[in-house]
């Protein structure tokens, strides 16, 4: 569930600019915010009406821009975010290896003092 | 022929048609005749794919798209293919949709395109539609007269209706998606309502707002309500869907 902000022509933000009025939707989880900011929400029990003089009642959520862009930047935004999400496993990887050879090499140096245990028997 | 203009205040010279206002269907209509219901009286007429700039009380706009359900040749004397896809009067300073229809080879042509109208599923255009039961419960289906879904149980329970083509939009010059309903009840409607719109995914969703582009929500108990959405936006393929939980009947869904 997201918070979304809507200017007077129902369009949607992101983030208030002191203006505009807050509504929660499930509709743009893991969305990003050019996609979200590309829609229009018309609220239950609100109504827009559009330039050609039809009118709509909420609840209504339609895209403003060509929806096709939309989807576009929403697809980069998830490549990005699986590219991000990647380079941090490599990198947790890697520190997982550095771990297991400092642990290695700890355990070596435990083990050689240069006199086993064998020779106090 | 989108972009066609035309304007006049009767049937005049040349014109291969005539408008006719009244809220009475006209009896023994000649080829091409066009029938405006309004009891508003029509002074004059434009066919045009963008609004009149100086529009009169009493007139009448006819949009005209790239296609259309009533297509008709304008004039007697070669060709000017008109394609209107919606008719609007001006009254009281303001554009009010009308209903409209031609007369065109014996019968009565509305100016819309139907994806499922009454039993019939359009699939010239719809390819047919498809029912996607959510559960064993489901006892969604496509009737002679229309699409019943019916769930009385709680949890879970939901359908997705939808075509079985993915359909290009903008679709023609149509911009709205409309849809007339019956509710007898919704299960949980803040969280689960009906929806209709564009739709994404091949297969069902988890009776959310999931895989849906465009939507519009279709809760509000009673019959014969009609819904709209607005389609202006909608760029790309998509699936037209409703999704139904509870009680619901579904008798039409089409573009204007």
């Amino acid at each position: 569930m997201k918070t979304i902000y809507l200017d007077s022509d129902f369009k949607c933000h992101s983030f208030d600019d002191g203006t505009m009025t807050s509504v929660e939707t499930d509709f743009f989880d893991g969305k990003c915010d050019a996609y979200i900011e590309g829609y229009r929400i018309i609220p239950a029990g609100e109504s827009w009406t559009r330039s050609d003089g039809e009118r709509f009642t909420g609840e209504m959520i339609a895209p403003w821009k060509p929806w096709q862009e939309l989807d576009d930047a929403q697809r980069e935004y998830e490549r990005e975010l699986a590219q991000a999400l990647s380079a941090e496993n490599d990198a947790l990887i890697a520190d997982m290896a550095q771990m297991i050879e400092e642990v290695y090499q700890s355990d070596l140096e435990m083990m050689t003092p240069g006199v086993s245990e064998d020779a106090y028997s | 022929m989108g972009a066609c203009f035309l304007y006049g205040n009767g049937s005049g010279n040349g014109l291969n048609f005539k408008v006719v206002g009244g809220t009475t269907q006209p009896e023994n209509p000649k080829e091409n005749t066009i029938w405006v219901n309004t009891d508003t009286a029509i002074t004059a007429w434009v066919f045009s794919a963008t609004a009149p700039d100086s529009p009169v009380e009493g007139m009448v706009w006819f949009c005209t798209g790239s296609t259309s359900s009533a297509g008709f040749n304008a004039v007697k004397k070669n060709t000017v293919t008109l394609c209107p896809i919606g008719a609007k009067l001006y009254a009281g300073g303001a554009w009010t949709e009308v209903p409209a229809k031609s007369f065109l080879a014996g019968q009565w042509v509305d100016w819309i395109t139907y994806l499922y109208n009454l039993g019939d599923a359009c699939e010239a255009i719809s390819g047919g539609w498809n029912v996607l039961n959510y559960s064993s419960s489901a006892t969604t289906k496509l009737s002679a007269n229309c699409i019943i879904g019916d769930y009385n149980n709680i949890n879970g329970a939901h359908a997705i209706v939808k075509t079985k083509n993915k359909i290009t939009f903008p679709y023609g010059n149509f911009n709205t998606l409309k849809i007339v309903t019956d509710v007898t009840n919704q299960i949980n409607a803040s969280a689960y309502p009906n929806r209709f719109g564009l739709y994404t995914l091949s297969g069902i969703n988890d009776g959310t707002s999931q895989g849906f582009a465009l939507q519009a929500t279709c809760k509000e108990i009673g019959t014969g309500k009609q819904y709209s959405l607005d389609i202006s936006a909608a760029k790309g393929d998509f699936y037209v869907a409703w999704l139904n939980v509870g009680k619901a009947k579904v008798y039409k869904i089409w573009l204007e």
